[in-house]
């Protein structure tokens, strides 16, 4: 596939007024993901058909905004669980080269997609997963070793952590996306989940382009 | 209102319709642009419907007609359709007959000559066609009527007369058979033949039949039988032919009103057409001026003509329809187009257009309708039916759309052949005994069927099969007895060693085999449980893609491939691990099957593994399998000689990560080196040509993973039972459609000619294959045909090439570098080369039957005319044995008995294949079918053995000893094979509802059961009857029946005998009786006349049995 030069300038455009820069090879690394995702939406439903004339706002930048925060140390070993058409995990892997990802879904289709892509973006350290999260957790080179868990899913809470809590390092921090009804969420979590410390921030500096509701939940074991 | 009439409502409304209809009835010639597709297929049948009269129309093209002619078929009906498609003898000069199309032409002709009124789509060719001058069908036409007087043998003279064929059985169109007071007759414009009874002299009943099983469907009250040629010479009497031809125009009515399309076009092609035919200048001008003749034959019409867009005077009514725009198989697209059109509407019209949207059935219709939905994509007016048009269009003026599936996938659209099946032998007839067949008998051994003697048992005549063994030794067999008897079929029709009698060669050699076929049920056995046992994966069920992916095959499934694609998909569903095996020739789509259950593994998250035997197989594989998953992030690669040892790594390191889903290659998938992460599918190609260390390995991933096993050599369906469980089989045999008949001719050798044939396949753009199965002369060969045809590039492949030129020749040949290929037998089978459609045999005398068979299969899997020549020596120099093979030879023209026997011979192969190659020697020892039979009772008994002893059967054999006479007199059935057949199926029964069919066959098919017959029939109910009560004898003497119980039964083991003699006794007391030895049995007085006795008994018994209470048991001779 050939990057179109529109959707490079479109992005060069967004990205700068997220306060992020884009280098030649991420943009058009983007473009190509960009191309590839409408390509394929109907086909293999990586996002909600409203959303493809919002790609850039909703999941590329959203995404890749979350690597500014400090988690995502050099070289972290980062999972994306439900990565679906590789949001949040894809994005933060092509601002930040360094991280070493895997993305993990149960849905065949999702992960032929991305693998399909990657090998056009030529990213390393880079693998998908085509597993439930319940089977993968419990294979030796998956268990305890991640430094973050990240996860757009839907999912409350209090089901999130116990379904990845595996995945993650002693010192290992689950990074979720949230909209409003998070002070609930997070009273549930504790209350089954006592030890546990969360921690909620806004999305820094990210201009107009994001919603603001949205807001970062960091999970991690006692402090 | 249904789909059709509502788009030929919205036709109606348009103006430039009524426009139309107005000026037809004032104008002699009215022109019309502006029509797309199927839209003129619409305005013929709005044509046809608004007027009274005769519609004929003619195109430039056979492909066009047949188009237009399916399109009208769905529009108006198909009896209001007739079409006249372009005869093959003009042409192509082979003396080819098409049935299908002959069929065709005739049903027109007779439909026109007795004035009926139908619409008559035709193409160019017809306008040229030399006819019988209409009077002839009406003037030679016979009608036959219940209830009427006719002299029987002058009918029969008749009926030969107009060309029917007289044969021993009625199959075919243009076929008669005579029997006592019965005629069959099949002609060609009628779907199925027709049976004329008589009573004497008069017509008792007329019934249509059922060709394959020879019975009788329903009955008509009057037939009109018309002549079954249009062949001139043969018919017209006396006058010359060259002055009597008629067009197809003569047959019309003169007020009829002709559509033609693209006159100029016509008359231009019928120049060309009739210039091309004769060389000679005289002749030509002649010609030139025929068209001439046509074209004023044509003006006494009226006429309708389409023209081109912008063509023609300012009087032509312009309909303005458009191709609708294309949508490259994307949804999206038809959903913007219809977004678009809920908005704007069409062409400035304020209410939305009516949209249909035709697919081929109404599965395509479900399916189209779930994607719609699950989509979300709405229309207000949209329909999507059933309707095959061959091409949407879009037409304003009538506020009408009409997308069609094929255009919206791309595909190529298929034409609906009429699907005449072309039935070969049925097993039955296979078995088939024919005097001086081999035959085995399991107690004697191989002998020779010598036919049916007529000997007489206590002074009555009962029929026997005569078996000559060795040094005249003979051995008669009584009909009851007849299921000891099979025909001896081997492998190439080798003759057998005869048995000698008495001697214990023969029953060692079967006790041998049986032992050995014992090893081998047990083996199917074991693997059986085994893998009903195995824990396996469960392939998740279809998803959208997997549907994608099956619609996006670029032609229609054919029934069976459609059921092997059901199959395979239900057994990787389920947990149990698949053996599946798919039996079907080349290019009758095996390998879709391959790439749906591949897709499907894939889907499920697992790896496949497809496993062929050649370097240029696994080649042509991966490029089918890459194409047709070209549009799925499927990863497929090839591991095999074509790729560098560095590619070869890669892969291989890839099959272990998990990145390549599907790898296709050679044995070198089997290398230590090779690891899957995750394999869950393993398709093997021609398991046969891998050698035992391959298939040892291969058996390692059979109990785990799903196996998918293809292979285009033929398994007997017989085999199917003995395997049942052990590995399940699927068979595809039909044809894919728009697939023609190979062209076959024999002729001695003729340079010229055969540079002809080379030609006619180079400038069609095709390829040659040229077989010399000599090495020391195949390079003379070559040398002789770059000679004859020096435009072409020729290659030469014979076995003692190195396997690596071989490949590259191959290779190379079918990448289309030569155009034609020298080759020996080694002509790999597997391999698809579409675009070679012509094969040349030399010296196909040498060459056995199935050989010749096989060879001329490598042709004719297009949608391209294949030919096949054998090309033999004069006559006089061939001996006996080649002559006999030539004659069956011949019958290959026709798919008749010669394919079939052929086909038998590869099916043995097959069963070799299948169960392991020291087993062709067991099957040349007994013969195929009690080789089966022996193989089917040894995995029955040894899953009896399984069973609890109680449930085991006690088997018993009733004698039957009579007074009467008992079979088919030759006076009422003549013919020997259709005897021994009804013999053979009545020793076969197992009930009486077998018998009373049996009886009412004969009834329906030969007329009135003769005595003897009756009695034969109630003889096998007696000694059905004799097996349900436990009786091992019953005899029938003059006015006495005695019979006794088997002793088996009167043991303990026996349960419900025990129950069932107590009401024996209370039902007819009086007949019991101890006999010598105290033997239990029945003694009953009977009538001593030979016309009531045996029912008389078979009476008796019946009443012996407590009503309701048997289960019936078979009646089961044990073979050995």
């Amino acid at each position: 596939m050939i990057a179109e030069q529109k959707k490079i300038d479109q992005l060069r455009t967004a990205f700068t007024s997220a306060r992020m820069v884009l280098s030649e090879n991420q943009a058009l690394q983007f473009a190509l993901y960009w191309q590839a995702v409408l390509a394929w939406n109907s086909k293999a439903k990586l996002v909600s058909k409203s959303d493809e004339n919002r790609l850039l706002e909703r999941h590329f930048i959203e995404s890749a905004i979350l690597s500014k925060n400090e988690v995502f140390h050099p070289h972290a070993n980062v999972i994306d669980v439900g990565t679906g058409g590789g949001f949040p995990g894809l994005p933060l892997k092509i601002v930040r080269p360094d991280l070493r990802m895997t993305l993990l879904d149960s849905k065949r289709w999702k992960t032929l997609f991305l693998r399909d892509l990657i090998s056009q973006l030529k990213l390393s350290d880079l693998r998908v997963e085509n597993e439930r999260a319940e089977v993968l957790k419990k294979q030796s080179e998956h268990i305890a070793c991640y430094d973050v868990v990240v996860c757009r899913a839907v999912m409350q809470l209090n089901a999130l952590y116990p379904l990845v809590k595996e995945f993650l390092a002693p010192t290992g921090v689950l990074l979720s996306l949230k909209g409003s009804t998070l002070s609930r969420e997070i009273i549930e979590l504790k209350k089954e989940a006592p030890g546990l410390s969360v921690e909620v921030t806004e999305l820094q500096e990210t201009g107009s382009m994001v919603s603001d509701k949205l807001k970062i939940v960091l999970v991690r074991a006692g402090s | 209102m249904k789909p059709v009439e509502r788009i030929l409502q919205h036709f109606s409304t348009a103006a430039q319709t009524r426009e139309l209809l107005s000026k037809i009835h004032e104008e002699r010639v009215v022109s019309v642009k502006g029509t797309f597709g199927t839209l003129r297929s619409v305005l013929l049948a709005c044509l046809f419907e608004s007027q009274s009269q005769q519609v004929t129309y003619f195109c430039l093209k056979k492909e066009e007609a047949e188009e237009v002619k399916e399109d009208l078929e769905q529009l108006l009906g198909s009896d209001k359709v007739t079409y006249f498609p372009e005869s093959l003898f003009s042409d192509q000069g082979f003396g080819h007959v098409n049935h299908n199309v002959l069929k065709e032409r005739l049903s027109t002709l007779e439909s026109l000559s007795v004035g009926k009124r139908s619409i008559v789509v035709s193409d160019a060719s017809a306008l040229l066609a030399d006819l019988p001058d209409p009077g002839y069908y009406s003037v030679k036409k016979i009608v036959v009527t219940v209830g009427e007087s006719l002299d029987f043998e002058s009918l029969v003279v008749d009926l030969v007369e107009l060309g029917f064929v007289r044969e021993q059985r009625v199959e075919h169109h243009g076929e008669m058979c005579v029997r006592g007071g019965l005629i069959d007759i099949f002609p060609y414009s009628s779907e199925y033949p027709y049976r004329i009874e008589f009573w004497d002299d008069e017509v008792e009943s007329i019934r249509l039949f059922e060709p394959d099983s020879q019975r009788s469907l329903e009955q008509v009250e009057s037939i009109a039988i018309f002549p079954q040629e249009e062949d001139l010479s043969s018919n017209v009497d006396g006058s010359s032919s060259s002055a009597a031809g008629a067009s197809l125009l003569k047959y019309l009515p003169d007020n009829a009103l002709l559509v033609l399309d693209e006159p100029d076009l016509i008359f231009k092609s019928l120049r060309e057409r009739l210039g091309e035919s004769d060389g000679n200048e005289d002749a030509n001008e002649d010609l030139q001026s025929n068209v001439l003749v046509v074209q004023k034959a044509l003006q006494g019409f009226q006429q309708l003509i389409f023209v081109a867009l912008g063509g023609r005077a300012s009087g032509t009514i312009d309909f303005g329809a458009k191709a609708p725009v294309s949508f490259g198989g994307k949804l999206k697209n038809l959903r913007l187009a219809l977004e678009k059109l809920a908005v704007t509407g069409l062409n400035g019209q304020v209410a939305p257009p009516h949209v249909y949207y035709s697919c081929d059935n109404e599965s395509q219709v479900e399916r189209l309708e779930n994607i719609f939905s699950d989509e979300e994509i709405v229309f207000p007016c949209l329909n999507i039916t059933a309707l095959n048009f061959h091409k949407g269009f879009v037409f304003p003026a009538g506020n009408v759309i009409v997308y069609t599936d094929h255009e919206f996938y791309g595909r190529a659209r298929r034409l609906r052949l009429p699907q005449k099946r072309f039935k070969g032998l049925t097993p039955r007839e296979l078995k088939h005994l024919n005097v001086g067949d081999y035959v085995v008998h399991v107690d004697f051994g191989v002998g020779i069927f010598r036919g049916l003697k007529k000997i007489s048992v206590h002074s009555h005549e009962r029929e026997c099969l005569q078996i000559e063994y060795r040094d005249r030794d003979t051995v008669y067999v009584r009909i009851e007895r007849m299921d000891r008897v099979n025909k001896y079929s081997s492998k190439n029709g080798a003759s057998p060693n005869l048995s000698k009698l008495g001697s214990l060669e023969w029953r060692k050699a079967k006790d041998r085999t049986k032992k050995k076929i014992k090893d081998i049920a047990r083996d199917l056995i074991r693997i059986y449980a085994k893998r009903k046992s195995e824990p396996g994966f469960a392939f998740s069920e279809d998803t959208l893609w997997q549907r994608e992916l099956e619609v996006s095959f670029p032609f229609e499934d054919t029934p069976d491939q459609m059921t092997a694609t059901v199959e395979v998909k239900k057994d990787m569903e389920n947990a149990k691990p698949m053996d599946r095996l798919i039996c079907g020739d080349v290019g009758f789509g095996k390998t879709e099957v391959a790439v749906r259950a591949a897709f499907k593994a894939v889907l499920s998250g697992k790896q496949v593994a497809v496993l062929v035997p050649t370097t240029i197989l696994a080649y042509q594989h991966f490029n089918t399998f890459r194409e047709r998953l070209a549009n799925f992030p499927v990863q497929v690669e090839m591991l095999s000689r074509f790729r560098t040892k560095a590619e070869q790594r890669e892969i291989v390191g890839k099959l272990k990560t998990g990145e390549v889903d599907i790898v296709i290659g050679t044995h070198r998938l089997l290398s230590k080196d090779i690891e899957f992460k995750d394999l869950g599918l393993l398709i093997v190609d021609e398991e046969h040509r891998f050698g035992v260390t391959h298939k040892e390995k291969l058996k390692r991933f059979r109990v785990t993973v799903d196996v998918l096993t293809l292979t285009a050599t033929p398994i007997p369906r017989t085999l199917q039972f003995s395997l049942l469980g052990a590995r399940d089989m699927t068979h595809i045999t039909t044809p894919p459609r728009n697939r023609l008949p190979i062209i076959t001719e024999i002729l001695p050798f003729n340079s010229q000619y055969i540079r002809e044939v080379i030609m006619r396949e180079l400038d069609r753009g095709g390829q040659t294959f040229f077989v010399h199965n000599r090495v020391r002369s195949i390079n003379r060969v070559a040398k002789m045909v770059s000679e004859l045809v020096p435009e072409a590039d020729i290659a030469v492949a014979h076995g003692q090439l190195s396997e690596k030129e071989l490949e590259t020749v191959m290779v190379e040949f079918v990448n289309k570098q030569y155009q034609i290929l020298i080759s020996t037998l080694i002509i790999e089978s597997g391999l698809d080369m579409p675009n070679v459609n012509t094969i040349i045999m030399n010296r196909a005398d040498k060459l056995g039957l199935a050989q010749l068979y096989q060879l001329r299969g490598r042709v004719g899997r297009s949608h391209r005319r294949a030919y096949a020549y054998f090309i033999i020596p004069p006559i006089e120099r061939l001996t006996e044995d080649s002559l006999k093979r030539l004659r069956a030879i011949e019958e290959f023209s026709e798919i008749g008995s010669g394919s079939q026997l052929a086909m038998r011979d590869l099916e043995i192969r097959g069963a070799g294949n299948l169960l392991g190659a020291e087993q062709t020697g067991f099957i040349d020892t007994l013969g195929f079918d009690l080789y089966n039979k022996i193989l089917e009772e040894a995995v029955l008994e040894l899953k009896e053995e399984q069973l609890p002893e109680k449930e085991q059967k006690v088997m018993i054999e009733t004698q039957v000893e009579m007074d009467f006479d008992a079979f088919l007199p030759e006076s009422y059935l003549s013919s020997g094979p259709d005897r021994v057949d009804i013999y053979r199926r009545l020793t076969d029964t197992h009930q009486f509802f077998d018998v009373d069919e049996i009886e009412a066959e004969l009834r329906d098919r030969f007329g009135r059961v003769p005595q003897a017959t009756e009695n034969l029939l109630y003889f096998v109910k007696v000694r059905l009857q004799g097996v349900q009560i436990g009786l091992a004898q019953i005899s029938i003497d003059h006015d006495e029946m005695v019979a006794l119980f088997a002793q088996e039964v009167l043991d303990a083991q026996a349960e419900h005998f025990k129950e069932w003699l107590g009401s024996m006794v209370a039902n007819a007391a009086h007949t019991f009786e101890f006999f010598q030895d105290k033997q239990l049995g029945l003694r009953l007085p009977i009538p001593s006349d030979e016309t009531g006795k045996v029912k008389f008994v078979s009476d008796f018994l019946t009443s012996l049995i407590p009503e309701g209470s048997a289960k019936r048991e078979k009646i089961k001779g044990e073979v050995f």
